[in-house]
């Protein structure tokens, strides 16, 4: 076997090694105390992750989906609170402020910023009062998500001194993107989610039921695990 | 004259040395020529030495049936190891789940460790190379899962990070198993690498590279020009995969943006962008089948030539699909592809001459 060959087994045998040590070490770095953020959440800020490529029993992992909303903008058609709707505080103004030109929306694809999940607060508390009757308003207290974007930005420190609660915002990665409506008004819409899907251990998965409450805990890097499981 | 350095250099002179037999048969029958019986024997000798020496070291093809074996073991070879690489993804698919977390990353850690360790093994056993394909493209397959599952158990922010451990992988495989396919595997995860960090330059998410295809053009670049900073010569086909991928990459990318403007970073109307990269693709395949023809290049003349013809095609139909009678076009279409041939063979004699 010449040198080469010796260099080449070499190089291999590192970049397997190294790659999962930096893995390894991340998650690490992302799990170190105190978390970022840790929210109590619910099986109403849960659905199943999306599985179009498996059959069932193909994937026997388990990932809950976060399902959060949006206040929408009440111009724009969409249907109230839709996830992927334009957002009603992500006008023109503050879309300039996340680095948006102004020139052509249309081909513009979107920028990756940190966005504000809150839970159970005052965006919430708006869609109660805004409830146009009792079933409504019944769905929203008992099996409606409480988990709404309310907010988004490009730096960590200036966002978690805005929302300094720690159990009632996390920040997290995401990605939004300019739509020009047909009334000629701007708004952004929440794309995507990074992490948006939080895999189970095997230790909790006993606790997934029709109804369980979950901690999340968001790390120093905004990637999430679960703290703790239980069924209720 | 100096010995053959891969399997396609033996392979060439083993088929040089059944043309000269074959040849001189015919010579002798014609009596244009005659050999003694001690210089046949001469003659005979040299071939079956220099044969055997080149069956032993690179096993080549000795006559026409052995080579109708080998193309049909190489596609048995490259079935069977997609099929088993996927084979191994949804394996673990199937029982992840059933793991706790700690045998989980002991399970795709080792997972990656014994398929490299078995392709090192195997390559040493295998004088033919098609089992070595096999093992290589399983161990890369197990890397690629080992990074995947390891961000999915973890939860951790997609990055286009990811593709540089991959790129890195395949290349290292494929020059030490001579291996093609997983170099263009690790071309594949370079060129998207690059795409994304120019994506990212200009603000974009690195999944979204794909949205702005002139993101691809600096990989291009980076691809055809490499082989000749850095001599393939001792890899087989090597040089050709990189122009080969060189040349997709900045091809692909122009067609999609001389239909799609909107696709562009350009801050022109989109279709004025068309036009100009339409004008662009023309051009650029014609130097690219002038710099094939020159450099002798078979690779890049095919594939220019081939994306000239759908670049001519693409515009036809945006002139005169809808104007025309289908039988027209088609004819029209025919007839263009009549009057390339003719010219590329006015050119393959003037080469000759």
């Amino acid at each position: 076997m010449n040198r080469s060959h010796q260099w080449l087994m070499a190089a291999g045998a590192s970049v397997l090694v190294l790659t999962n040590v930096v893995v390894l070490a991340g998650v690490a770095l992302n799990r170190r105390q105190p978390p970022e953020s840790v929210l109590a959440l619910t099986e109403r800020e849960f659905g199943p992750q999306w599985s179009w490529m498996w059959r069932d029993d193909e994937n026997s992992g388990l990932g809950l989906r976060l399902l959060y909303r949006v206040e929408t903008a009440q111009d724009s058609g969409s249907p109230s609170y839709d996830p992927f709707g334009p957002v009603a505080w992500l006008d023109e103004k503050r879309l300039a402020a996340l680095g948006f030109r102004d020139t052509d929306y249309s081909r513009d694809l979107g920028r990756d910023v940190l966005l504000v999940m809150e839970l159970d607060g005052p965006a919430h508390a708006r869609v109660l009062r805004a409830a146009p009757d009792q079933e409504t308003r019944q769905r929203e207290e008992q099996k409606a998500s409480r988990l709404f974007i309310v907010d988004a930005g490009l730096d960590q420190n200036t966002l978690r001194q805005r929302y300094p609660d720690r159990t009632r915002y996390a920040i997290v990665h995401g990605n939004i993107r300019p739509y020009q409506m047909r009334n000629r008004k701007v708004y952004g819409s929440v794309t995507a989610v990074r992490c948006e899907t939080i895999n189970v251990p095997l230790q909790f998965r006993g606790e997934i039921k029709k109804t369980f409450d979950i901690k999340v805990a968001f790390g120093s890097r905004l990637e999430p695990w679960i703290l703790s499981a239980g069924a209720l | 004259m100096a010995e053959p350095l891969t399997r396609a250099e033996a392979q060439a002179r083993a088929e040089e040395i059944r043309a000269f037999a074959l040849e001189l048969t015919r010579l002798e029958a014609a009596r244009v020529v005659t050999l003694s019986d001690e210089q046949h024997r001469h003659i005979d000798e040299y071939h079956r030495s220099a044969l055997g020496a080149f069956s032993q070291r690179f096993d080549i093809d000795r006559d026409v049936r052995s080579k109708q074996l080998s193309l049909g073991m190489r596609i048995a070879s490259l079935l069977g190891a997609i099929a088993l690489a996927a084979s191994v993804y949804f394996l673990f698919h199937q029982f992840w789940g059933r793991l706790d977390t700690v045998t989980q990353v002991a399970t795709l850690i080792g997972a990656s460790g014994l398929s490299y360790c078995a392709t090192l093994w195997v390559r040493r056993q295998d004088d033919n190379g098609y089992f070595t394909k096999l093992a290589a493209l399983v161990a890369f397959a197990c890397f690629v899962l080992n990074i995947q599952m390891m961000g999915e158990i973890f939860n951790i922010t997609p990055s286009d990070q990811a593709l540089l451990p991959w790129a890195a992988y395949a290349f290292l495989l494929a020059y030490l198993c001579d291996l093609r396919l997983l170099l263009a595997a690790g071309l594949l995860c370079i060129t998207a690498f690059i795409a994304a960090r120019a994506g990212e330059f200009r603000g974009l998410y690195w999944l979204d590279f794909g949205e702005r295809p002139e993101n691809f053009f600096p990989a291009a670049i980076v691809m055809f020009v490499l082989p000749l900073w850095f001599n393939q010569i001792r890899y087989t086909g090597f040089a050709q995969t990189y122009r080969l991928m060189g040349l997709l990459t900045v091809f692909l990318p122009m067609l999609v943006l001389a239909n799609w403007g909107n696709g562009s970073y350009l801050p022109f109307q989109a279709q004025n962008i068309e036009n100009s990269y339409q004008v662009l693709g023309f051009l650029t395949t014609a130097a690219a089948i002038a710099l094939g023809i020159r450099k002798h290049w078979p690779d890049v003349v095919n594939t220019s030539v081939t994306f000239f013809i759908v670049f001519l095609y693409t515009k036809f139909y945006d002139w005169w699909w809808e104007v025309m009678p289908k039988y027209l076009f088609f004819l029209v279409l025919g007839l263009t592809a009549l009057l390339t041939l003719f010219i590329l063979r006015r050119l393959r004699s003037e080469v000759h001459v």
